[in-house]
């Protein structure tokens, strides 16, 4: 099946499409633009057109209409506006069919209200010609199954998650529904009811007796069987609304453990920064009192050191301290005679003399007193000041510690924030508390299946052993033989039935693990690393490195995408359908150089090929590639399928999303 | 012996002593801030002709030896002879003089952009480097 042409009206920011993909370059087209160009919706367009749900949409989607914004704005009033999509398809034989899902909007304000709806599929048919398929649905169901849809029509990026919450329900889930076991297994669960039945009724065809106790036992265990089986089916609805959850969590804020570690990093960064500006000022704040305690003393400093030599040149001279106390010349002029006799009094020439010197005394003595009391606080002072410099130094070098580690910090800071642009912490750490409940949850309700699967499976043992009772009894009482035969023949189709689903189960497991390991080791760029991949039979997904250690939890995000693409690819060919595989941002997660192999890879496992049973058909591929993504590497491998190249054109002012054909 | 009790801040710089104390962390005492203008207009040879009383400064009482010796040491360097020491009024005086040379000085940092905290602790740190040196090869 190919898709041969896509008319869009109207659908979110593709306001008018058409484009043709019948030329021979149909096998690979590739959508080049960059992030909110419109790829992820021209993806949502075809899911839309097939199955009336979009896939991939963010929750700033879900609050806008489907309705193209720039034809609402343009319509009056009560107008009414159609969004279509429409799928040309070509289908094996020379037939095709032509898919269109249209809705109708009416515009109410700046709002556009859902009016009718229409799904039609207009079959051609070489033999009936071109007819209106009474019923669509079915139509896709039959040709486009709508379980396959995971596995041709995905998200490259999300692909990632498929192996990191890797579980061996969804790898089960996936290979029993691609290869339509799970009708089988269907098939089992209501033979085991018809079983039952019989059986209980068989207990009872005598009327009393052993046997209707046997019978009471079965239909007490059976219902208990069956009320474990219910639980455990609500559970898995549980279990997969709680891992939606926390995908639809994850997906919001991108890794959001790597985010919350961020937003956490970014709080202990910003209490540093805080306190080592505490510490800044703190240190400039003694800086500042040192300068004012210190600033008279080394201001005053050559001042000082001249007093201090004033000081020591008295000492030296001795004036310092004034050497001869005057006290028995005051007694001398007090007696008004000399110790030789001479007379010291009033007036005398002699008494004058003696006045003069107690006089120059006095002044010596006063000024010997002033520099006595001032030595001390001239020393303190000049040894302050000397110890001073130090001290600044030793401040002014933790001031520069403080302000280099500030520098440091605010480096880190500037980096998260400008990785954390456009979260909001306390989203995210309000996110991270819902992804941690809903983890816990899943995980509550996994053990909770876990714990409900062997109590079901104890109630089986416990009715197969009532069901071998009974048929002992059996033995002895020809009415009941009779009764038995029929549930025993009930109970044959039923392990007739669940060896063929056993053994086709295994087989469709080991064509998809060997699919599987086939494809990755092709993608893989760690040559000679990986020995083995495995899908065990409880569906458990194993990778083994060459040293045989389980290496899945290790994966790389780059190295699980291309596990889940060549899972995909593996399911695809057990499918039996050969469906066009759309992928939006396939290499979005890996490395430029690991982007050329997985492009190789996506080109070699669509491409044409021969197999025992002739000439397989190519895939049709179709690639929806940021810039980074279509890189000239990844261009020149992708040249040997001779792609069509678009790009996706984004009209801001408008909104509006258009196609350009890049000419190789 | 001076009857003077109070070292005056000039009546025109009042409000700026208290700006000057304000934007260096705020906390500092009359005294503090006399004895950074005073050293500050003598460091830089800025002293005033004539200060005007405004009886707002610090007391002569509050005073302490390390306080007494840059006073007089800043007196002897003004009149070189100690026997001039004695003179408590024109040791007061001349402290005022400079105290008010000191603080128009800082006013006019004041007015530049920058943190005045930082500039006055720069230089008074680089002073006292240069005196550390100086000891030092002395």
């Amino acid at each position: 099946m190919r898709i041969e042409r896509i008319k869009i009206e109207n659908f979110r920011q593709w306001q008018t499409l058409d484009l043709d993909m019948s030329d021979e370059r149909a096998d690979v087209t590739v959508f080049v633009g960059s992030n909110g160009a419109g790829k992820t919706n021209l993806l949502n367009s075809i899911i839309w057109c097939l199955y009336n749900h979009e896939d991939y949409y963010s929750r700033d989607m879900e609050a806008s209409p489907l309705v193209n914004q720039e034809s609402l704005d343009a319509a009056e009033d009560g107008d009414t506006l159609v969004c279509s999509v429409t799928l040309q398809l070509a289908l094996s034989g020379g037939r095709w069919a032509e898919v269109t899902r249209a809705q109708e909007f009416v515009k109410s304000g700046r709002e556009g209200t859902r009016a009718s709806a229409e799904f039609k599929v207009l079959r051609h048919d070489p033999a009936k010609g071109v007819v209106v398929d009474a019923n669509p649905e079915h139509w896709i169901e039959k040709n486009v199954p709508r379980r396959l849809e995971p596995y041709f029509l995905f998200d490259g990026e999300r692909l990632d998650n498929f192996f990191r919450h890797a579980e061996a329900q969804k790898v089960s889930d996936a290979v029993l529904q691609i290869a339509q076991i799970d009708l089988l297994g269907r098939l089992v669960a209501h033979l085991e009811k018809v079983s039952a039945k019989l059986y209980s009724s068989a207990a009872r065809v005598n009327g009393g007796g052993d046997a209707e106790i046997k019978g009471n036992l079965l239909d007490q265990y059976r219902e208990r069987l069956e009320a474990k089986q219910k639980d455990v089916k609500q559970l898995r609805v549980a279990i997969e609304a709680h891992d939606s959850e926390a995908r639809r969590l994850e997906a919001k804020v991108g890794n959001i453990t790597a985010v919350a570690a961020d937003v956490r990093r970014r709080q202990e960064l910003e209490t540093q920064f805080s306190q080592v500006e505490d510490h800044v000022a703190e240190s400039w704040d003694e800086l500042y009192k040192w300068s004012i305690s210190a600033a008279p003393g080394i201001l005053a400093y050559p001042a000082l050191h001249q007093l201090r030599t004033t000081i020591d040149d008295a000492r030296s001279q001795r004036r310092l301290p004034p050497p001869v106390a005057p006290d028995i010349l005051e007694e001398l002029l007090s007696k008004q005679e000399c110790v030789c006799g001479e007379s010291l009094a009033d007036g005398s020439s002699a008494r004058s003399r003696i006045e003069a010197l107690l006089s120059e005394y006095a002044h010596i003595g006063q000024l010997g007193d002033l520099l006595l009391g001032l030595e001390g606080g001239v020393r303190e002072t000049l040894a302050t000041v000397l110890a001073a410099a130090p001290t600044a130094e030793s401040v002014m070098k933790r001031i520069d510690d403080w302000e280099n580690r500030a520098t440091t910090i605010g480096t880190d800071l500037e980096l998260l924030n400008s990785r954390l642009s456009g979260h909001e912490d306390s989203q995210v750490q309000q996110l991270e508390v819902e992804l941690s409940r809903a983890r816990r949850e899943l995980e509550k309700a996994r053990m909770e299946v876990a714990r409900e699967e062997i109590r079901a499976e104890e109630f089986r043992e416990k009715i197969a052993n009532v069901e071998k009772e009974l048929a002992e009894l059996a033995k002895r009482n020809e009415r009941l033989a009779g009764a038995m035969r029929e549930a025993e023949f009930s109970k044959a189709c039923l392990d007739a039935a669940r060896g063929l689903y056993a053994s086709l189960t295994t087989a469709v497991r080991e064509k998809v693990e060997s699919t599987l390991e086939r494809n990755f080791m092709e993608m893989i760029w760690k040559e000679g690393f990986i020995q083995s991949v495995t899908i065990n039979e409880s569906y458990g997904v194993s990778v083994r490195n060459t040293r045989g250690y389980e290496i899945l939890p290790d994966l790389a995000a780059g190295e699980r995408e291309c596990l889940a693409l060549a899972f995909s690819l593996a399911l695809s060919e057990v499918s039996g359908y050969e469906l066009p595989m759309v992928i939006d941002t396939p290499m979005g997660k890996l490395n430029p150089d690991v982007q050329e192999f997985v492009a190789g890879v996506l080109s070699r496992s669509t491409a044409a090929r021969e197999t025992p049973e002739g000439l397989e058909p190519a895939h049709q591929l179709v690639l929806l590639m940021t810039e980074t993504e279509y890189n000239p590497n990844v261009a020149a491998v992708l040249a040997g399928r001779n792609p069509a190249v678009y790009r996706i054109c984004f009209d801001t002012q408008r909104c509006v999303s258009s196609l350009e054909e890049v000419k190789s | 012996m001076s009857g003077k009790t109070i070292l005056e801040f000039d009546r025109s710089v009042v409000d700026v002593y208290k700006q000057f104390g304000e934007r260096m962390g705020g906390g500092l005492t009359n005294k503090s801030l006399f004895m950074i203008a005073m050293t500050w207009g003598f460091a830089n040879g800025t002293r005033a002709e004539k200060v005007s009383g405004s009886n707002n400064g610090p007391r002569v009482d509050y005073l302490k030896e390390p306080d007494h010796a840059i006073l007089a040491a800043i007196h002897l360097s003004e009149v070189k002879d100690p026997d001039l020491l004695l003179d408590l009024d024109e040791r007061y005086t001349i402290a005022e003089q400079y105290a008010h040379g000191g603080i128009l000085l800082i006013k006019t940092m004041m007015d530049q952009d920058g943190d005045l905290a930082r500039m006055f602790a720069g230089e008074i740190k680089s002073r006292a480097d240069e005196l550390l040196e100086e000891s030092a090869q002395a």
